[in-house]
């Protein structure tokens, strides 16, 4: 067991210090700091900009009636007699736009606005201010109150989404993104620790020095080392990254609030460290095999494609899943054992996956496992001292049959 | 007194995809000796030598080592020189030192402590914080056999100890082997040069694909090998001596081949006798080399202890 900790403890100060782990796992929540540090910069000019972009414009709009419509003139719209004196008022900023609404203005619609160089009318919300003014004054020439208030507000919406099971949940976008933003996250560390797992291995058998271990430990001894070792560098890279945007987020910082008031039920967030964990495991141990198979870093990446394929395949078929997560291809990529966990982590984020099927994913994830440790301990002993060659199918065969 | 062997192999076999590896060797090292596992490239050493270590498992045949089967508390009292070199390249050499103490059950800060006072004996003390790809060939080749003997251990199995060092640091190497033999470890000798095998292994087994050829105690093999026959530099007439069948120049002398039953203490009291003046009286034993050459070509026999039961 003491030999198992040193191995633990070598493979993470070593990985740790790696260059390119230093790099993604600073980097997610230094994305999130940029953002925060952008906008939260008062004085700069982009930062008005991009503020701009989320916050309407504060300063009133001018108008020029010269319809037949019946426009008030409040603190947010304020009526000119003509177009001149509304210039006059946008060029003294006491507007931030002035539109002029000519006397055809019912059957063509058209509306002529003038801003200052500075103000983004032209914007979503901008327009948006002016259109719902102008509708309502449109509308205050019906008579009937119900048609005007449906003409005003056509849809109150209740979205109500029936899952598989007959289980329905209320909607709402930010709950389904970063849910899914963190399964993507915990995907790219289990990524990221499985490769170095392979990086690992690799190293140690084309260098020889396996042999020199392999006199001091037995292979399953290295092997479980090193899965805990590079276990606790994925744990530290997720908790880097949840830390750093938590904290990023609770500063109140403007980028990032949004995130705040995001509630993940416990459950899910349980079965999500559960198939993360598992996931880690299964990769952690093909990965290696992947190394003790090949002779060189570069064969073993060959050789772990085929696993990798697998598990990217619910990235790379999301256009397909993410519409419909409870559908056929979703459900048989979250049953084989080589895609579940990413699969899995996905659905739990965006949907209610029925309990049903929770339970078979899972069995048939954890017995896969075992089965990939059983034989990837075998085959990785076979396969650390084959030098030169690669182990053949038919050397695996006989390494999984011997005991 | 019948003390432990080091190691005893019983009949051990080992194929790769039916190709013999090993085929039914057997022998025992004794506690605290010099045993040389010898024989041509490719002639199974390092695979015997892996079956040892539990790296490889044998196909059939018994392995004990200090009178057990190998286990991992077991592996802490072994070192293992690999004939492939190898260490992690771009880690400092006393790190690497220490982490592989480590893994040989030692803790850190003996680990630590054994690694400076080894690298010193290697002249080595001024290279703990470099990495090791910074060091030549013969240095890196110093640094793993200090790996290999960090952890004090009881049993040391050398393979190719002596390749790619130069003659400098070979002999550094023999008085390590030396110096651990003084202090009562037992020493595995793998190598295919006979020569540097002949000057420091107590007994030895030769073995050629996969089989063993020669095996027991350097002096009986040799007598086994030493036809009737004496190396001789002398002053004066060898005609007529009484048991001599043949005389044969060699070199700067003569052998005399002698009949059987005569020994050479009888041809020494001859020439005594006969007041010749003897520069040189030695026994024709041939070297290593030679009997090996006469081993595997079948002109020789297997040896005595060898058990076919």
């Amino acid at each position: 067991m003491r030999k198992i900790i040193v191995i633990a403890l070598r493979e993470f100060i070593t990985n740790v210090r790696r260059p390119g782990f230093v790099f993604v796992t600073l980097l997610i929540p230094a994305l999130g700091l940029i953002g925060t540090l952008i906008s939260a910069f008062a004085g700069g000019s982009l930062a008005r900009t991009v503020g701009q972009q989320f916050t309407p414009i504060t300063r009133p709009i001018g108008y020029v009636n010269q319809s037949p419509l019946r426009l008030p003139s409040t603190t947010e719209f304020i009526a000119y007699p003509n177009q001149d004196v509304g210039m006059t008022a946008l060029r003294g900023e006491t507007i931030g736009a002035l539109a002029v609404i000519p006397p055809d203005y019912l059957a063509t619609g058209a509306v002529t606005i003038y801003t200052a160089g500075s103000e983004l009318f032209g914007s979503e919300i901008g327009t948006t201010r002016l259109r719902e003014f102008l509708r309502s004054g449109v509308l205050s020439l019906v008579n009937d109150p119900q048609v005007r208030e449906r003409a005003s507000l056509p849809v109150r919406p209740t979205v109500v989404q029936v899952g598989e099971g007959g289980r329905s949940t209320n909607f709402n976008p930010l709950s389904f993104i970063i849910p899914f933003l963190l399964s993507i996250l915990l995907i790219v560390s289990i990524f990221t620790a499985s490769g170095f797992m392979l990086q690992s291995v690799s190293e140690e058998k084309e260098t020889r020095v396996m042999e020199v271990l392999l006199s001091s430990v037995a292979p399953t001894q290295l092997l479980t080392g090193k899965i805990l070792g590079l276990g606790a560098l994925g744990l530290l890279q997720v908790g880097v990254w949840l830390g750093g945007l938590t904290v990023i987020a609770l500063a109140g910082l403007s980028a990032l609030s949004f995130l705040t008031g995001i509630q993940i039920p416990f459950s899910t967030l349980l079965l999500g460290i559960v198939y993360f964990l598992l996931g880690y495991l299964l990769y952690a141990t093909l990965m290696a095999v992947s190394g003790s198979i090949a002779t060189s870093l570069r064969e073993g990446q060959q050789v772990a494609a085929i696993f990798t394929f697998s598990a990217v395949m619910p990235l790379s078929f999301s256009s397909l899943i993410l519409p419909r997560p409870n559908g056929p291809i979703a459900q048989a990529l979250s049953l084989f054992p080589l895609s579940s966990p990413m699969m899995m982590m996905i659905r739990l984020a965006v949907t209610t996956v029925p309990p049903l099927e929770i339970g078979l994913s899972l069995a048939l994830l954890a017995g896969f496992l075992v089965f990939a440790i059983w034989g990837g301990a075998r085959v990785f002993r076979a396969g650390l001292l084959m030098y030169g060659k690669r182990l053949s199918v038919g050397e695996i065969w006989r390494a999984l049959r011997t005991a | 007194m019948n003390t432990i062997n080091a190691i005893e192999v019983g009949h051990v076999s080992k194929h790769y995809n039916g190709v013999v590896a090993v085929q039914d060797l057997s022998f025992e090292v004794h506690v605290g000796e010099v045993f040389g596992l010898l024989g041509p490239n490719g002639a199974g050493k390092s695979t015997t030598i892996r079956m040892l270590m539990d790296i490889i498992k044998p196909d059939s045949g018994t392995v004990h080592i200090l009178g057990q089967p190998l286990s991992d508390s077991l592996k802490d009292r072994i070192g293992y020189l690999p004939e492939e070199r190898g260490l992690y390249r771009s880690a400092r050499v006393l790190e690497t030192l220490v982490y592989l103490g480590q893994l040989k059950g030692m803790t850190r800060h003996d680990a630590q402590q054994q690694a400076a006072r080894w690298l010193e004996r290697v002249e080595l003390a001024e290279w703990g914080k470099r990495k090791l790809n910074e060091l030549s060939k013969g240095m890196q080749q110093k640094v793993q056999l200090v790996a290999t003997i960090l952890h004090r251990p009881a049993l040391v199995i050398l393979d190719e100890p002596f390749s790619g060092l130069d003659p400098l640091n070979i002999e550094l190497v023999k008085d390590i082997i030396r110096e651990l033999v003084q202090a009562g470890t037992t020493l595995i000798l793998s190598t295919h040069q006979l020569a540097q095998a002949e000057a420091l292994c107590h007994r030895l087994l030769l073995v050629n694909h996969g089989r063993a050829v020669l095996y027991g105690d350097l002096g009986s093999i040799r007598a086994r090998y030493t036809e009737n026959a004496v190396r001789l530099d002398v002053e004066g007439d060898l005609d007529g001596l009484t048991g001599v069948h043949r005389v044969e120049p060699n070199g700067r002398g003569v052998v005399a081949y002698l009949e059987p039953g005569v020994t050479p203490q009888d041809l020494l009291r001859q020439l005594v006798a006969r007041d010749i003046v003897v520069h040189r009286f030695e026994l024709a034993t041939p070297p290593l080399d030679a009997i090996f050459i006469a081993a595997v070509e079948g002109r020789g026999i297997e040896g005595p202890e060898q058990n076919h039961a």
